[in-house]
């Protein structure tokens, strides 16, 4: 089924694992995590969302962020933090 | 002797106010997330965080000479009383502005700015693929604080202006290395290989203080220019 993702000020784009996936693997890697335990944490997270999303047909990024954020908070408390307030720094 | 120690105070004091202000630390911060989290760029860091320092040094050191210039062509480096009082009216007036609205409510670090400069800001720091984009970064990110700068810089100009010559070049270089200083101190840290998270989670629990010391430090600035500058002309009449 296909989920369209509602972005702020921006046009609406389809859901994409690959996207969640990579930008997990950024914020990672911005956090100096080792790249193994980085892959570990973004599938398991992006496994999470979309269980998630399978009941839904549109979402909001935001709505994404904290669905994620649930599953990174039990694995990465760090990863977590930087994930959900790196919109929130200025 | 005297007019030394109370000029350089005053610029020391100005330097630090304006190094308390969190839109470039904010957008350096920013950069190191997006730059580290790049495979590609990762490697760049280090350059990229001096270049943007290097950028809002730049913008602030050509500020302040700029304000010099202009001062002492308009008015010969003695600044009238009437513009040292609207300067004091403005400085207390910030200092309200910072103490109500500087860091909005709410989770994060989140600062008082148009939120579509923040969006284009954020945009554009995820976008840095050279030195050149991270320097013009450097002197946008300052810029944009101008509402809150330009007083302090301004002010800083006119009391470089009343050290002799061969010291105004000290003041004003000295003004600018005290604004990048927290710049530096971030690059260090995270050159040792430190977590930005740490950084951001202190900026974050220590949002009141960060906002109380830039208020109160407006307040001092402007009880400081009454007391040297307007006192001395009431107990003249």
């Amino acid at each position: 089924m296909k989920i369209t993702v509602f972005k702020t000020g921006q046009k609406s784009v389809p859901y994409s694992r690959k996207i969640l996936v990579n930008n997990l693997l950024s914020t990672a890697r911005a956090i100096n995590l080792p790249d193994g335990q980085a892959k570990e944490i973004a599938e398991l997270t992006v496994n999470k969302v979309e269980v998630w999303l399978e009941k839904h047909t549109a979402v909001t990024t935001a709505d994404i962020r904290r669905m994620a954020e649930r599953t990174l908070k039990k694995l990465n408390k760090d990863l977590a933090y930087i994930y959900i307030n790196q919109r929130r720094i200025i | 002797m005297e007019v030394f120690i109370v000029s350089f105070s005053a610029i020391l004091l100005t330097g630090l106010i304006h190094a308390s202000l969190g839109l470039n630390l904010g957008c350096l911060l920013l950069l190191s997330r997006y730059s580290l989290g790049s495979k590609t760029r990762r490697p760049n860091t280090k350059s990229f965080t001096s270049s943007f320092i290097a950028g809002a040094g730049t913008i602030t050191l050509l500020l302040i000479m700029s304000l010099c210039f202009l001062l002492l062509n308009l008015t010969g480096g003695v600044l009238p009383v009437y513009l040292t009082i609207i300067e004091i009216c403005v400085l207390f007036t910030l200092g309200l502005t910072v103490w109500w609205f500087y860091y909005k409510k709410g989770p994060g670090t989140i600062l008082w700015i148009p939120r579509p400069i923040a969006r284009f800001l954020d945009n554009r720091l995820a976008k840095v693929e050279n030195n050149t984009d991270a320097f013009s970064l450097g002197l946008i990110a300052s810029l944009g604080e101008a509402p809150l700068n330009l007083v302090l810089i301004f002010f800083a100009a006119s009391t470089a202006l009343q050290l002799p010559i061969e010291w105004q070049l000290l003041a004003v270089t000295g003004y600018t290395i005290i604004t990048i200083l927290p710049l530096v101190i971030f690059k260090c840290y995270i050159k040792s290989g430190k977590n930005l998270v740490r950084i951001q989670k202190w900026r974050e629990s220590n949002k009141f203080f960060l906002k109380t010391i830039t208020s109160l430090g407006f307040f001092i600035l402007a009880t400081f220019i009454f007391v040297f500058e307007i006192l001395p002309l009431v107990g003249h009449f």
